[in-house]
């Protein structure tokens, strides 16, 4: 269970004190996809980050399976980090110099697994993403959908309990798009992972099982008709 | 142990498959190790042909002087010594017609002399002495004194007994050192030399042995009041050219690698800049900044470790071509009285020149991580992502 309580986080810019998100709360069951809407700058990245714990806010806290992520002491968050969240990104996912099978294995081996497991959840991923034979291939060899597969299986990887989709399908067209999402939706059910997008595809919105609407970093309950 | 495995592994797929990055900096590396294990290997060879241009010419590495007429040559011949050179100087004065001068007569193994000394070379008319011969050999300065050519004669008077010796004017000598060019002439040994004391010694050493330990050796062999020096004591002008010449070559390998670290540096933080999101992706995956400091610290590591060993293989190489023909530099060093019989170095590439540029190497660009490694982690994961 993810639980996002009043999530307050400002930034100083050269414009002056920009309240990013403002008392943002929530919820997310495992196994359910959220999609977190709104426009640019509405704070849609920011509260993903706070989420994964890249970034602290200023008041407010997230709990997921019973742990404070703020409350835990650096290494541990670090922990929580490698083991607990997967991100996908719009795009640019991938380690440029390493195969997609050592794309996949990175947070395996960060976590410590042996190597029997790393080679086996490799290849599970892999046949998963309809990719088996790519394993040796580096990402500059794939295509756009290709690359964002990878990103999904290697998000995967390690079981975490809540994956986080920058707008994973900004960069595809909608027929891979949705193929993406489709894909995240799937894997994630399967191994009822809570999965958070961000997006402002209305395709990514209708498939998710609901929508959190941003507004100038406040949730928004207009009902979506009277936007 | 496994992490730091891993984290090796990424770093050396990091560098093969950044091929162009990686070529360009092991170059840079590769370029300066190479240069500088020949330029050290070259002042080493400057220093050896200084040392050998010394004390090859007269007085060898250690001078032995109040040796006893007891003590033969083979008395001195302990470890690391080649040969011994015995001489008999014997004061007095040079008389030709009304020319009076006084000097000190040395009278020599011409053949042993031949052998071993540079100063057969350095008659620039005549010839050198012929043995048991009643042949002197000039200096130019003194035959210049004395009035007299190649084939003049001239008299000797022993200024302790007053008996006086005729001689034959062999050949003429100049070598740019005062103390051989001014009041100084060589005749050839007679049998009732050999009962002369004290003696004088030239000894020569077999390369590599040491000055100091072979004097101390001698020292203990012949006790009383024979003195024995080296040419570290003789000499310590030279001693401290070489000095100078050693401190050079460190401050020069200092600087080039210092320029090189900055350049690697400066590479490696653009490479940083240009994967900074994939560093960014990496650190939201859970690596520490302590990851990311091995990570880069690793791919430095291996590719000035290659690019150092491979500057020592191409330096060395450079070196053994032209080790054994040399490079004459006579144009630089024909008046320089620490190149008085031949201009020519011979680099040697000694443990020093082949370790020490590596060494620099190695530990500059370690120091050269640290820019790219503090550019990391100054940065915040989430404002690499949204930067980038």
């Amino acid at each position: 269970m993810l639980d996002v309580i009043h999530i307050t986080k400002s930034y100083r810019s050269g414009r002056g004190h920009l309240k990013a998100l403002d008392q943002v709360s929530f919820t997310a069951a495992p196994g359910q996809a959220v999609a977190v809407a709104g426009r640019s700058g509405s704070g849609k990245t920011t509260l993903l980050h706070c989420i994964a714990g890249l970034e602290v806010p200023d008041e407010g806290r997230i709990v997921c399976h019973g742990k404070d992520i703020f409350q835990l002491p650096e290494k541990e968050r670090q922990q929580w980090l490698r083991t607990g969240v997967g991100i996908v990104f719009q795009s640019g996912n991938l380690l440029s110099y390493l195969t997609v099978s050592d794309n996949i294995a990175f947070p395996l081996q960060l976590g410590g697994w042996p190597r029997g497991d790393i080679v086996r959840r490799v290849d599970e991923l892999l046949q998963r993403i309809a990719l088996p034979h790519a394993g040796g291939a580096l990402p500059h060899e794939l295509s756009g959908g290709e690359l964002q597969r990878v990103a999904v299986a290697r998000a995967m990887a390690h079981r975490p309990r809540m994956v986080l989709a920058d707008e994973p399908t900004a960069s595809l067209d909608t027929a891979t798009a949705a193929e993406v999402v489709k894909l995240l939706m799937g894997v994630c059910r399967q191994e009822n992972t809570i999965l958070l997008m961000s997006t402002h595809d209305q395709a990514v919105m209708a498939a998710a099982d609901r929508t959190v609407s941003l507004m100038d970093g406040r949730i928004d309950n207009t009902p979506p008709g009277n936007r | 142990m496994k992490r730091m495995a891993f984290w090796l592994r990424v770093a050396v797929l990091f560098l093969v498959r950044s091929g162009r990055v990686t070529l360009v900096l092991a170059l840079m590396i590769f370029t300066a190790v190479t240069a500088l294990v020949f330029l050290s290997s070259l002042a080493t060879g400057v220093n050896d042909a200084m040392i050998r241009n010394t004390v090859g010419l007269y007085t060898g590495h250690i001078s032995g002087a109040n040796l006893p007429a007891a003590l033969t040559p083979e008395t001195l011949q302990v470890d690391g010594v080649r040969r011994v050179l015995r001489r008999y100087p014997i004061p007095g004065m040079l008389r030709a017609g009304s020319h009076l001068v006084p000097v000190t007569l040395v009278a020599v193994a011409p053949a042993a002399e031949a052998a071993m000394t540079g100063l057969p070379r350095k008659v620039i008319d005549g010839r050198y002495l012929a043995p048991a011969s009643d042949q002197i050999l000039l200096s130019a300065y003194l035959a210049e004194q004395l009035g007299v050519t190649t084939g003049s004669s001239l008299f000797f008077v022993d200024g302790r007994t007053q008996s006086e010796d005729g001689f034959t004017v062999s050949g003429i000598y100049r070598t740019e050192v005062d103390r051989l060019d001014y009041g100084v002439a060589f005749v050839a040994e007679r049998e009732r030399d050999a009962d002369r004391e004290p003696w004088q010694a030239a000894i020569f050493l077999d390369a590599g042995a040491s000055p100091e330990r072979v004097t101390a050796r001698l020292e203990k062999r012949v006790p009383g009041d024979a003195v024995f020096q080296s040419w570290l004591d003789r000499m310590p002008d030279l001693r401290q050219l070489i000095d100078l010449n050693r401190v050079s070559m460190n401050l020069v390998t200092l600087l080039v690698f210092s320029v090189v670290a900055i350049g690697v540096a400066c590479a490696f933080v653009v490479v940083v800049l240009k994967n900074l999101r994939e560093y960014g992706i990496m650190r939201s995956m859970g690596v520490t900044v302590g990851d990311v400091a091995c990570l880069i610290g690793a791919e430095i590591l291996f590719l000035s470790i290659l690019a150092a060993l491979g500057g020592v293989l191409a330096g060395g190489l450079i070196v053994g071509l032209v080790a054994h023909t040399g490079i004459d530099l006579t144009v630089f060093t024909s008046h320089n009285r620490y190149f008085t019989l031949s201009g020519i170095i011979y680099p040697r590439a000694t443990v020093y020149a082949l370790a020490i540029p590596p060494l620099m190497a190695v530990g500059f660009s370690l120091l050269a991580a640290i820019w790219p490694i503090a550019l990391i982690a100054h940065k915040k994961v989430a404002d690499i992502l949204r930067m980038v």
